[in-house]
Parts: structure tokens; sequence; C-alpha cells
């Protein structure tokens, strides 16, 4: 049974009420980018950038990823 | 100035010297053919040990060129390649797969006339001998130190162009990194 990992940032965005550009902003990211994130089309995430995502949305990683058991 | 934008700024300068000479190639080697039939005796000075009984004809000075313009096939193939190197290095397409293949190619033709060069000579000689009487044909094999560095510069720029294809591929993987 393979495990996928889901993104679950547009949950916690949605709990701190903030928008897409404003945590592109907090991050130093691009808003394209957090839209790859959030849609999990890319191949991973720096730990740089998932401790300052972390940081602005005050919560943890694991708030963000789930593995989620497929198949 | 960021290395990008001098690697831009370069290469395109690069860009149009290398483009210029690929159009010149053509026009040298046509000269090249004209010289060869209108002053057959030049073979003479280009190669002054060959036996007295050589007689020079149109048909063997053009035979020779035609070998000199053989042998400056690799080498234009390479420009070519140089071309297209700069061409995507001028538009900051620089960490890529065929960025690299480029520059494997490169490294490949310039192997190749490295290669030429070191045939042409003897190749040369047996073109202006090949009717002489027995004793007094030529068989030359020569290796300049020119030409080893040409091989050395090749194969350098052969596994430069390996090494960057596995810089490409690490270069797109971390482009899919956020």
């Amino acid at each position: 049974m393979a495990v996928e990992i889901i993104v679950r940032l547009d949950v916690m965005l949605a709990l701190r009420k903030m928008r897409s550009r404003e945590l592109a902003e907090a991050v130093g990211i691009t808003e394209q980018n957090i839209s790859l994130l959030k849609s999990g089309k890319v191949k991973g995430i720096r730990f740089e950038t998932l401790a300052r995502i972390c940081e602005v949305l005050d919560c943890q990683p694991g708030d963000i990823l789930e593995a989620v058991k497929t198949g | 100035m960021s290395s990008q934008a001098r690697i831009a700024k370069v290469s395109n300068r690069l860009y149009w010297l290398v483009s210029a000479v690929l159009l010149a190639a053509p026009v040298g080697v046509i000269w090249a053919f004209g010289y060869a039939f209108a002053h057959p005796d030049f073979l003479l000075t280009t190669f002054p040990n060959l036996p007295p009984e050589t007689q020079i004809t149109p048909l063997k000075s053009g035979l020779v060129i035609a070998l000199g313009a053989f042998t400056f096939l690799p080498l234009l193939m390479a420009f070519v390649h140089m071309r297209g190197l700069f061409g995507r290095y001028r538009r900051a397409e620089i960490l890529t797969n065929p960025c690299a293949q480029h520059i494997t190619r490169i490294g490949q033709w310039l192997m190749g006339a490295a290669g030429m060069a070191l045939a042409l000579p003897t190749l040369q000689g047996l073109a202006l001998t090949f009717d002489n009487p027995p004793g007094a044909r030529v068989l030359s094999i020569s290796a300049s130190s020119n030409t080893v560095a040409v091989f050395l510069i090749a194969g350098l720029l052969t596994v430069i162009g390996w090494a960057l294809r596995d810089a490409a591929r690490i270069a797109d993987e971390n482009a899919g990194f956020v």
C-alpha cells in the first residue's frame, strides 16, 4: 500500500483567515509557488520554506503535511 | 553584474562572432580551391620535403585542397554547436540538458578535427606522390603540439558536457522544490 503526501495548506490558511498572497509575501516566495504547493504540484518543499510557513501560520509541519494511504 | 547577465552578454558577442566565422568559412574554402587551381606550385612551398620527381597537377592540388576542406568539416560542426550553445546562453538558458549536449558535441567534433589534422598530412602526402615511381612516394606521419592540445581540450569539453548533463538534471530537480 502506497503512501501519498497531501498538502493541507489551504486548510491552515482558512483557519488563520489568511490569503495566499499574504502568506507568499510573509514567507518570501512567489504566490505562484504557494499555489503550486497548495495543489501538490511540487516535487518537494525545502525545510527553510516549511519553517517560514510554520512560523507565519503559527503551526507545526504536521498541520500542513499529511501522509495518506492510497490504493 | 550578476554571473547570469555576464554569461548572456559575453555569449551574445560570441554568438555573432561564431556566426560570422560560419558565414566566412565556405567563402574561405572556395577561395582556397580557386587559389590552388590558379597557383598549383604553392604546394611545393607547403610541402617542402616532396621528392623532386613529384609533379603538381591541377587534379592533385584540387585533391589536396579537397582533403583539407574535408578535415575542416568537423571543425565546422563544432562551430555550429558553439553557435547553438551561445544562442542558448545569451537567452540566459544555462543549466539545461540541450546546453550540456552542445558542449559534449563540441568536444566530440573537436576530437574528430584533431584526428583529421593528424591524418591530413599523411593523406595529402599520398595524394601528391601516388603516381611517383616506386621509392619516391611519401608516407609521412606527424603530430604537432597543437594537435595534442586540441585533443586534450576536446576531451575536457566532452567530460564537462557529461558533467553538465548531471548538473542540468539536478537543476531541473531543484526547480521542482519550493
